[in-house]
């Protein structure tokens, strides 16, 4: 049962109001239907109210339908602050800065593919390097790594790792041009740079996808963004910026909690908010910082769609063209962004943070790929891997939430308790039976991650769409996933 | 010395509860929790490589955060998975284990231990969920009755 204070103002929208505590300085707005809201943990609510105290914070504290408990901030959760009077925290972008979504398209049709699938997940989980220890790229040097944060998808591309079409196809075409090698640690750059180009573990995976009879809501817009129809394989990335981006949070964190007090006179009801003026030196730092680890994910997601192309060329025996192995999109998850947004009818610069929050802009809005302008910005959303993702497009009622969309289903169980409740081997199994193909590093992560484990990826997006963040063009069924 | 992991931490993650008899052994057992959580035969580690570690902090809990971090580093650094023995810990003083008046900042606690292991194989290791981090959420140190107590939530 959901407490009191949290009040339904629509059938989408359940607000806190500022009276619920003294510092609250905006309200928040929970964007959930009945079931989840229902679902979230009490939690999330003190949470997001922590985060509506923070300076600067402008229009409402959002929490999203995938909301679920995180550190400081709630996860789903985003917040807009003003770019001269409001703060940067580090814990409102997530210790995985970056962490997203990248979706690709192939020509090809499951029915003709299934019989090599076998022979094809064996190839992409012996070479896509995943789990624990794995190494990306190995000749890279700490001067290389430096070079590969500050120009992100540029520096892919310069080295054969990219097309063009993949660096136009990427939130910020893969590149934030404010990110500054000078701001990170060397502790960061010494465990960041073994791991580019390693999709790691936990709930990170790559997946081959497949589209269903029925499952395609806008057939038009599926078109555009190269969604052909029914039997269509795509594959699907969830990864970030590894521990190079866990570094950075960690450096900074620290340094904030032991600055923002003494320095800038903020308080904060929980260290994990632990924030800076953003106009501040210690604010600009780490925002030059945290762009480094966001270029560093955008190449991690690149390299292993590197390694993708040469695994289903060497398998299929055809070129990535041939294959139809074009990007859709990809999306960050976990960042913080200067944006221009209108509030109370007057544009201004805000640093909108979204931890398990995906931007959502509208048609025509800037920063678009030009062949995606009049349609919006791709959303990628993953569910579990034996439910399902879709595909969405940020739509003009996303002004609400500064075009803000929820990120994934969210956890329902814990890790501990989805491990005593289900085995590895009984899931690999079901999942077979499913028509899953599954590989994995590790057993008990496979049970970590059941399906049951998580919010129901359906229910999410149809409330985001409900409450007018995002709409619904495809959902993709997993055909085979790679976990580390 | 123990750990356990409790129910009550947030979903995603690892939440560790561990205790020892003096702050060495928190930081020990803490250590084997967070290190069973990523192999799940940590027992099995081979000692072919050995790490020494010095560590400074000011106070209990930033001891046992440096502790955990710089192992955690070690796993992504180097790919090294290793068992820590018991640190041996200077601090301020063994009857309160508070911060005298007038030290010098940065010297309260030194802790010097071995850590010993291997690097990472998944041919031989059975790997559990790696961990990306240690966080401050809800991140508690106490003294208590029987010796020290903490509360861990690593991101994973």
């Amino acid at each position: 049962m959901n407490p009191k204070y949290v009040r339904p103002i629509s059938d989408c929208i359940a607000e806190i109001p500022t009276d619920y505590r003294a510092c609250m300085q905006v309200p928040v707005h929970v964007y959930a239907t009945g079931a989840l809201l229902g679902s979230m943990e009490d939690g999330v609510f003190e949470q997001a109210a922590n985060v509506a105290c923070l300076p600067g914070i402008v229009g409402h504290s959002f929490c999203m339908p995938d909301g679920h408990v995180g550190y400081g901030f709630p996860i789903g959760g985003a917040a807009a602050f003003d770019a001269d009077t409001g703060v940067i925290s580090p814990g409102g972008i997530g210790f995985d800065i970056n962490c997203g979504m990248r979706l690709v398209a192939t020509s090809l049709n499951y029915e003709e593919l299934e019989p090599r699938m076998p022979q094809l997940m064996d190839a992409l989980f012996e070479r896509v390097p995943a789990g624990l220890g794995e190494t990306g790229l190995p000749g890279l040097t700490p001067e290389g790594f430096r070079d590969l944060i500050e120009r992100g998808m540029e520096w892919a591309y310069e080295h054969g790792y990219a097309t063009e079409q993949d660096l136009r196809r990427t939130e910020e075409n893969g590149r934030m041009r404010g990110a500054d090698a000078g701001t990170v640690s060397e502790r960061a750059v010494e465990r960041g740079h073994r791991q580019v180009g390693t999709l790691g573990s936990g709930n990170h995976y790559l997946e081959i996808q497949v589209v269903d009879p029925g499952s395609v809501f806008d057939e038009q817009a599926a078109s555009k963004l190269g969604i052909d129809g029914p039997g269509q394989v795509v594959l699907m990335l969830h990864t970030g910026s590894r521990g190079f981006g866990h570094q950075v949070a960690t450096d900074y964190l620290q340094s904030f909690s032991r600055v923002m007090k003494p320095k800038y006179g903020i308080e904060v009801p929980d260290k994990q908010l632990a924030c800076a003026p953003f106009r501040s030196a210690d604010g600009q730092a780490y925002f030059a910082a945290m762009q480094c680890a966001v270029n560093m994910a955008f190449v991690n997601r690149q390299l292993i769609l590197h390694r993708i192309r040469e695994v289903f060329s060497d398998v299929l025996h055809g070129t990535p063209q041939d294959l139809g192995l074009q990007q859709i999109y990809d999306v960050t998850h976990n960042t913080a962004k200067l944006e221009r947004h209108t509030v109370d009818g007057k544009e201004r610069e805000l640093l909108v943070h979204r931890k398990g929050a995906t931007r959502a802009f509208a048609p025509g809005m800037p920063g678009l790929p030009p062949e995606f302008a009049e349609l919006g910005q791709p959303v990628i959303i993953g569910g579990s891997m034996e439910t399902g993702s879709y595909l969405l497009l940020g739509v003009e009622s996303g002004a609400a939430t500064f075009y803000t969309t929820a990120h994934g289903s969210g956890r329902l169980m814990g890790r501990r308790a989805a491990k005593r409740r289900f085995h590895g081997a009984d899931i690999k199994a079901r999942m077979r039976g499913a028509g899953i193909h599954v590989r994995a590093k590790s057993k008990s992560g496979l049970a970590e991650e059941a399906g049951a484990a998580y919010k129901d990826i359906d229910a999410v997006v149809e409330a985001a769409e409900r409450a007018g963040l995002s709409r619904r063009v495809v959902r993709l069924r997993p055909v085979g996933s790679i976990k580390g | 010395m123990g750990y356990r992991y409790p129910d009550d931490g947030p979903g995603g993650d690892a939440t560790i509860e561990a205790w020892g008899a003096d702050l060495a052994e928190l930081i020990a057992s803490a250590w084997r929790g967070a290190l069973e959580v990523m192999i799940e035969d940590a027992g099995e580690l081979r000692p072919i490589r050995e790490v020494p570690l010095t560590i400074r902090a000011e106070n209990p809990e930033e001891l046992l955060f440096a502790f955990l971090d710089e192992l955690l580093f070690r796993k992504d650094a180097e790919g090294l998975l290793l068992t820590l023995d018991r640190p041996e810990i200077r601090a301020p003083s063994s009857e309160t284990d508070r911060g005298e008046p007038g030290r010098e900042e940065g010297t309260a606690y030194e802790a010097r231990a071995t850590a010993r292991g291997e690097p990472i194989d998944p041919a031989r290791h059975r790997l559990g969920t790696d961990i990306k981090a240690v966080s401050f959420h809800q991140f508690a140190v106490k003294r208590t009755a029987e010796g020290w107590r903490a509360r861990i939530v690593l991101d994973t």
